[in-house]
């Protein structure tokens, strides 16, 4: 290891902490600005999509190029454009290494290198527009109540559900990577920071802007095609289809980029001991993930520039008219559609895997068989694209090959569950909350693994194909899966990253509200389901209001038992304000070792690591200043 | 303490504040409604159609249905029907948008009206040329189809924008009665492909309540 | 745990030079996915034909001069920065010319658009040429942006003698720029045989 003599990480500059400067404020001053600019240009080019401006009265040019202008100008004013322009004048490359503690809410409304405050940043991010995602839920309930329309109209109906899907599926595709892989992620394997911390901070304000871009939709009349964008829905659209364009290019941009950075820095950074046998589990599925979104994110963003170009420059990748076709979108789109979805899971596998052992005070039962069972989900996601479109007129021949590796890759996912059921076995079980939630996620993706097996088999496939089935399905795997295992990280790491204590009993009523209100909501669903209920269609037969009246209350009650959780953590950080201990779940791993809160700079020397990464249940070594089994040495 | 409270209320209230315009945004694009005026015999229906809606709408330049009174003024920009159950609605449509022509004949025809016929300008018929489709009336559930004959397109007094005056722009005016089945909400829409400009004119107006399509509710 | 002057120990120097191979390594990986997509696009329209729309007209075919051209400036342009990269004594006179023949290529692109002969509506083919060939010319205005912040770090290290900067890091950042921009170019030989040859 090479130590180099430095300033001390105190002499780095502050930052200023004034209105004026590059910070959130200036960045939304100069998105306006940049949108309005760039839309006013925009009317002038005479493009190919002119020809139906004066019938439609709708210029997809001048929209995309005003998202285009909003969100450079708003990235520029937060000061991303800085460091760049220095670059092209040859100036040198400059790595944040030297993070300092600052006080005051200023560094969360400006660019910060710190993977500990950018991890903040995308945890009240992101849930921002988890609840109003969770809020567009609702109104779908609340729709739904009746049997005819009451409440919305259809087109607004669909918006609705369209908004709900991109919001869930866009934005939590970092819903769980952003706030705990960018904090944990370096601590774990002994790093101060990640590979590329700007790129980390821009990977956050892209999706920012992405949230802000979709919800403008409501201002452009909202696109009726769901979150898969299908065609030729999509091309027929209205303007609010640009914002669902926008949207999904930022947020594919955004995922190539964290992905790429979360894996550049665990295959590069790890501190001397680290070797691959000894990286936490949640390192592992944070590993899988990132290759995921390196991948399969590319693929979303070359299909969305296809949807952009077929609307403004007169191609017909998705035309049947001009030699495109509809279905190129949906093969294209689920080629990155179904990785997307394991990119959801598989840190919900990490999150529960990480945590089982520290409360079954057990060492991690088959290790290696969970690595590669997280590999192989990563690995196989690719494969199963097409049995999205078995009833989609795909050749016949195909479907047995996709039925088969669809059901192929529940052997992977199987491996996780073995390890989970492994690690339990005769453990001093802790019932604490995030015990809890780590048990509600087995129970739950349970149900969502084993329907996900009638999805993927064509004969039953082709009857529920469409359905509130599918729907129930996809809502325990996602929400059953990442949603509770986000929950399990968010009490069991939050004392640390937050520096204040939960309250563990209305953690665990808040628990049971939200497990019995989960499955009240969405069991039923498979009825509804089977029932013949499709989805996204406002109207549904009078016989089933009372399943859906059922359901509507149950998620009600979901909702409710959210809002619960923001009582408890305004209640924890605002409030009661009782300091956190630095190790109250006697946890092994290294980022307990460190004082709450975790200085800015993490650690003053780099970690060693050495022994077994669970050693729980075995007698602790009666010398631990030397090498901590499991964890860090010098810190 | 009490500083954290007041600020705690005030970002719930900020939050509450959001939400409710959230909801009130969606809320206010719902379209409304019109109920058919009641008559002796049933329940009477009057309704345009425009070559582009009116020039205060979000969408100007877009065919669409309005309602209109007796006289063929009035008029107002909805496009849910409430009628009758088990009744008779008696529909004219006055049609002031020029010919598009059909891709399907089929729908030339009217079937699911009483008799199986129609008028156009007075005159009873079963269909017309699939050429000089302008729109049609469909109400699949109820197996209702109706075509509208547009109007020439060397119409010197063409209507622009609603509201249309029948007194001094051309149009044809078409009159059927149909009859309503049990309660329920019925969807109707034009399946000639008008929304001008879009893929294959079906986006736009054509995917759009409040233009093209809407609902008929059977109260 | 106070960090001091005397306690604060340096992350390892290496671990800087190291992420920014593996991360060029990676993004290889993002844009073989990327334009993966548009000869899945290619073969798959093709195979369909939908409505003999594959081509529209009967001058469906780019100049297989200018392909060569743009091809050529692209194909010189990623060798020189391959040899760039490992040649410190050159890096900068052949940096810069593989960034002048970058641009080249880029231009002749959106030449080759001037004198094409058909648009984007002319077809299926036609969609997918325009479509590739601009977001690739997109992705060569990325390459020059990259290949002139490594090469004007340089230059300017090597003004001032390399008095700020550490020449181990400036050139490791080349030879990431470089992995990259050699796979790119890869990439755009693919593209010239599907787009002009297949």
């Amino acid at each position: 290891m090479t130590a180099v003599a430095t300033p001390s990480p105190t002499a780095t500059p502050r930052q200023r902490n004034g209105l004026i400067g590059f910070n959130l404020l200036t960045g939304i001053v100069l998105g306006v600005a940049g949108w309005w600019i760039a839309y006013l240009l925009g009317g002038l080019i005479h493009g190919a999509s002119i020809k139906a401006f004066s019938e439609t009265g709708q210029n997809d040019i001048q929209i995309l190029l005003g998202y285009a202008g909003g969100v450079l100008g708003f990235l520029a004013g937060l000061g991303f454009a800085n460091y760049p322009i220095r670059r092209v004048l040859g100036h040198p490359p400059e790595i944040p290494t030297h993070e300092i503690d600052e006080p005051g809410l200023a560094k969360y409304f400006r660019i910060s290198t710190d993977h500990k405050i950018i991890s903040k940043q995308y945890f009240v991010g992101i849930a921002i527009f988890f609840f109003v995602g969770g809020l567009n839920a609702m109104l779908i309930r609340t729709e739904l109540l009746s049997p005819t329309t009451h409440v919305f109209g259809a087109n607004q109906y669909l918006t609705i559900v369209g908004m709900h899907g991109a919001m869930m599926l866009g934005m939590m595709t970092s819903g769980m990577i952003g706030p705990f892989a960018n904090y944990l992620v370096p601590l774990m394997i002994g790093s101060r920071r990640m590979a590329f911390p700007r790129i980390e901070a821009l990977t956050f304000w892209l999706l920012m802007a992405a949230g802000v871009v979709l919800v403008s939709t409501i201002f452009f009349g909202g696109f009726q095609t769901g979150w898969t964008g299908y065609e030729p829905l999509s091309d027929q659209g209205t303007a609010g289809y640009d914002a669902y364009l926008g949207f999904f290019t930022l947020v594919s941009i955004s995922m190539s980029l964290l992905g790429l950075n979360l894996a550049a820095t665990i295959v590069t950074m790890r501190a001397p001991g680290m070797t691959w046998s000894r990286l936490p589990i949640f390192v592992w599925s944070v590993l899988a993930t990132s290759m995921l979104m390196v991948l399969a994110a590319p693929m979303l963003t070359a299909t969305l520039l296809m949807g952009a170009m077929d609307r403004t420059a007169d191609t017909g990748f998705f035309l049947p008219g001009v030699g495109g076709s509809a279905f190129l979108w949906e093969n294209l789109f689920w080629v990155f559609g179904h990785p997307e979805v394991y990119v959801l899971a598989i840190p919900g596998f990490g999150i529960v895997l990480e945590l089982l052992p520290v409360f079954a005070r057990k060492p991690l039962w088959g290790y290696r068989l969970a690595v590669a069972g997280m590999m192989g989900v990563a690995l196989f996601s690719f494969f199963v694209w097409q049995h999205h479109l078995f009833v989609s007129g795909i050749n016949a021949d195909l479907r047995p090959f996709y039925m088969l590796s669809t059901e192929i890759i529940s052997l992977p996912t199987g491996f996780t569950f073995l390890c989970v059921l492994g690690t339990l076995w005769r453990g001093r079980i802790r019932m604490t909350v995030p015990m809890l939630f780590c048990l509600g996620w087995a129970f739950n993706f349970l149900f969502g693994g084993i329907s996900g097996v009638f999805n993927s088999d064509v004969p039953s496939d082709v009857t529920t194909h469409g359905s509130f089935f599918v729907m129930a399905h996809f809502h325990y795997t996602i929400m059953g899966g990442l949603v509770f295992s986000l929950f399990a990280a968010i009490y069991y790491w939050g004392p640390k990253m937050t520096g204040y204590q939960f309250n563990e009993r209305l953690g665990k009523i808040q628990f049971w509200a939200m497990f019995i209100s989960f499955n009240s909501t969405f069991g039923p669903l498979f009825a509804v389901g089977f029932l013949g209920m499709p989805r996204r269609v406002v109207t549904y037969p009078s016989g089933l209001t009372g399943l859906n009246v059922w359901v509507s209350i149950s998620a009600f009650v979901l909702g409710l038992s959210l809002l619960f959780f923001l009582w408890i953590l305004v209640k924890a950080v605002v409030f009661d304000r009782i300091p956190a201990e630095d190790n109250p779940w006697h946890s092994k791993s290294i980022e307990w070792q460190l004082p709450t809160p975790i200085p800015a700079y993490d650690f003053n020397t780099i970690p060693t690591f050495s022994g077994d990464p669970y050693p729980y249940g075995e007698p602790v070594p009666a010398a631990m200043g030397g090498e901590m089994p499991a964890t860090a040495g010098a810190m | 303490m009490a500083r954290r409270t007041v600020l705690t209320l005030s970002a719930t209230l900020l939050v509450i504040a959001a939400i409710a315009a959230y909801v009130f945004l969606y809320l206010t694009n719902v379209p409304g409604s019109a109920t058919a005026a009641q008559t002796a015999n049933g329940a009477q229906l009057n309704l345009a159609t425009v070559p582009a809606a009116a020039t205060n709408d979000p969408h100007p330049t877009w065919v669409s249905y309005y309602v209109t009174n007796g006289q063929g003024t009035g008029w107002q920009h909805d496009t849910t029907f409430v009628v009758p159950a088990h009744s008779l609605v008696h529909v004219t449509i006055r049609q002031y948008d020029s010919s598009s022509g059909l891709r399907n004949p089929f729908i030339s025809q009217a079937t699911g009206t009483v008799g199986g016929t129609f008028t156009l300008d007075g005159k009873t018929m079963q269909a017309i040329n699939p050429d000089l489709a302008s729109h049609v009336f469909a109400i699949p559930q109820l197996g209702v189809s109706v075509p509208l004959a547009g109007i020439p397109d060397n119409a010197k007094n063409a209507c622009g924008n609603a509201p249309c005056d029948p007194s001094t722009t051309a149009h044809t005016t078409t009159t059927f009665t149909f009859r309503t089945g049990a309660k329920g909400l019925y969807r109707w829409q034009c399946f000639v492909p008008c929304g001008a400009g879009y893929v294959l004119d079906f986006g736009g107006p054509m995917q759009t309540v409040g233009y093209m399509d809407g609902f008929l509710k059977v109260v | 745990m106070d960090a001091t002057h005397e306690t604060f120990q340096e992350e390892p120097r290496e671990w800087a030079a190291r992420s920014l191979t593996a991360a060029a390594k990676m993004w290889c990986g993002s844009l073989a996915f990327f334009f993966a997509a548009f000869v899945f696009a290619y073969f798959y329209l093709k195979a369909l034909d939908l409505n003999h729309g594959w081509t529209i007209g009967k001058h469906v075919s780019p100049s297989g001069g200018l392909g060569v051209a743009i091809l050529a400036a692209y194909l010189l342009s990623g060798l020189l920065m391959y040899l760039a990269a490992r040649r410190p004594s050159d890096e900068i006179s052949m940096g810069v010319a593989a960034i002048v023949l970058a641009l080249l290529g880029v231009g002749l692109q959106f030449l080759e658009y001037a004198f094409l002969g058909f648009g984007p509506a002319s077809g299926g083919y036609a969609s997918v040429f325009f479509g590739w060939t601009a977001t690739y010319a997109l992705g060569g205005l990325w390459g020059l942006y990259w290949m002139e912040t490594s090469v004007a770090a340089l230059w300017r290290a090597r003004r001032n003698g390399f008095a700020q900067a550490d020449p181990g890091m400036l050139r490791n950042g080349m030879m990431a720029c470089s992995i990259c921009w050699t796979f790119f170019v890869a990439i755009g030989t693919i593209m010239f045989v599907v787009l002009y040859l297949v």
